[in-house]
């Protein structure tokens, strides 16, 4: 059986995390400038997100620092996780291009999107 | 968890905290939502995230942010108690016990004497009733064979439906329908469980009851179910004019007794078929079992019965206290329950290791 398309949030993470090792708090804001200010995730909704990936092997803690006496986590993408991200992400363009390719053919006179 | 601070204090006198620890103190209150085994791993990580975020002199959670954590800390109680396989196992036998009981009580109902006797003048109407009992008793049985047969899937699809159907009913009750009104109550929260239990089984292995266990329950769901329809084979209805006539009953001064009898052999199959369980699963059914039982006792005896032997009771027929019982009972029962047996675990769990200690020391 294929594997379920990524959804948004945990698109949005696995993309975060392609930039190098990210801290909770960090991915958030990378979350929101990757989105266009679109998703602003919750910390519960980053945390469900977080342990679901690396349950899935797709992510891992790669180190953890003390800030201001408090816990700061890093996590990083895996193999399994940068594959899965690209595999995702082809799939999405592949939507992307029928869906330009449709439009293309709706609306000729206003040229390609 | 609670911290108490030196905090400065106002010309009132009133303690004032500073924002930041205020913010924190209430961050990690709603973290509690959380189960403790998460908390110790992420609640630090969580807490650093969750200020972050907030802004310079906040002293409050903002409330999307607090009703975030709520409901994912509640999910992931939820998530981690299905995780472990004594939880999954218990939501199979549930999965096949509640849609057994949902059929059997459907069956009960089509043996109504009033919806059994459509000829009765004012119970005419009932043949509505007579078509939903017949359909929900094949529904759930249906759905109660898929669990057995580990068609996972196709009975947390049936449930869910059939929760669909149940919820239906209780609202045409409500709305006057002549459904009685307790009937569709109790089958409401019997295929809640249902459902709840078809999906927390989705990943249990194995089949949920031997077919000795399934053979009592299923003698237990036929007493329940085929005893109306013995009883009303001896009802007999004369008709005197157009619309009235005299009904005869024969067993009615012996059905109480009897009813309770056979209610107390369907309780004794219950048991011998828990018996047959897993120890940590046994424990988990009879928890579950008790307030249901509990319950029932309060209904039959207290609120004139769950089964529609009369006219159909309606909204009004039960006080504001007797459905704040009704509710009540099974939720602290439940609750009360999980709590007894959480602790006589840990008593175990400690039991166990003391003895293993002890035998390496001996050895």
């Amino acid at each position: 059986m294929s594997e379920q398309p990524l959804r948004e949030p945990a698109f949005l993470v696995l993309t975060a995390l392609a930039g190098g090792p990210l801290h909770g708090y960090a991915l958030v804001e990378d979350v929101l400038r990757l989105s266009d200010g679109q998703v602003r995730l919750h910390t519960g909704t980053l945390y469900g997100v977080l342990d679901r990936l690396r349950e899935a092997g797709l992510i891992v803690v790669d180190r953890e620092e003390i800030v201001d006496s408090r816990l700061r986590r890093y996590y990083a993408l895996t193999e399994a996780g940068i594959a899965r991200l690209a595999a995702e992400t082809e799939r999405m363009r592949r939507n992307a291009d029928a869906a330009a390719t449709r439009l293309r053919r709706l609306r000729p006179a206003e040229g390609a999107i | 968890m609670r911290r108490r601070r030196d905090t400065p204090r106002t010309k009132g006198g009133a303690q004032r905290e500073p924002a930041a620890e205020a913010l924190e103190r209430r961050y990690r209150r709603l973290l509690a939502w959380y189960p403790a085994a998460y908390r110790a791993a992420n609640a630090d990580d969580m807490l650093g995230v969750a200020l972050a975020r907030s802004a310079a002199g906040q002293r409050w959670p903002e409330p999307g942010e607090a009703v975030n954590l709520i409901v994912s800390g509640t999910g992931e109680r939820l998530a981690g108690m299905l995780r472990r396989p004594d939880h999954r196992d218990t939501a199979a036998v549930l999965a096949v016990a509640g849609p057994l009981l949902l059929a059997a009580g459907a069956v009960r109902t089509m043996a109504n004497p009033f919806l059994f006797r459509p000829a009765i003048p004012i119970f005419v109407e009932s043949q509505q009733s007579l078509a939903a009992a017949a359909a929900c008793a094949a529904w759930w049985t249906l759905v109660a064979l898929a669990g057995m047969l580990c068609w996972r899937r196709i009975a947390a699809a049936g449930a869910c439906l059939g929760l669909a159907g149940q919820v239906v009913m209780l609202v045409l009750a409500v709305s006057g329908f002549d459904v009685a009104l307790m009937v569709a109550y109790w089958q409401v929260i019997v295929a809640l469980v249902a459902a709840v239990s078809t999906l927390g089984s989705l990943r249990s292995q194995g089949r949920p009851l031997s077919w000795r266990a399934v053979t009592a329950l299923a003698v237990a769901a036929a007493i329940l179910a085929g005893w109306p329809t013995v009883e009303v084979s001896f009802v007999t209805y004369t008709p005197i004019g157009a619309n009235s006539g005299t009904i005869s009953d024969p067993l009615s001064s012996s059905e109480g007794w009897l009813g309770d009898g056979l209610f107390a052999v369907c309780l004794i199959l219950m048991l011998i078929a828990i018996a047959t369980l897993r120890p940590v699963v046994r424990r988990r059914a009879t928890v579950l079992l008790l307030p249901a039982f509990v319950t029932t006792m309060l209904a039959c005896w207290g609120f004139r019965g769950f089964l529609p032997d009369g006219p159909p009771v309606g909204l009004l027929m039960l006080s504001p206290l007797k459905w704040e019982v009704l509710v009540l009972v099974p939720v602290i029962g439940v609750v009360a329950g999980f709590t007894s047996l959480r602790l006589y675990e840990r008593l175990l769990g400690r039991r166990g290791s003391g003895s293993g200690e002890q035998k390496v020391t001996s050895g």
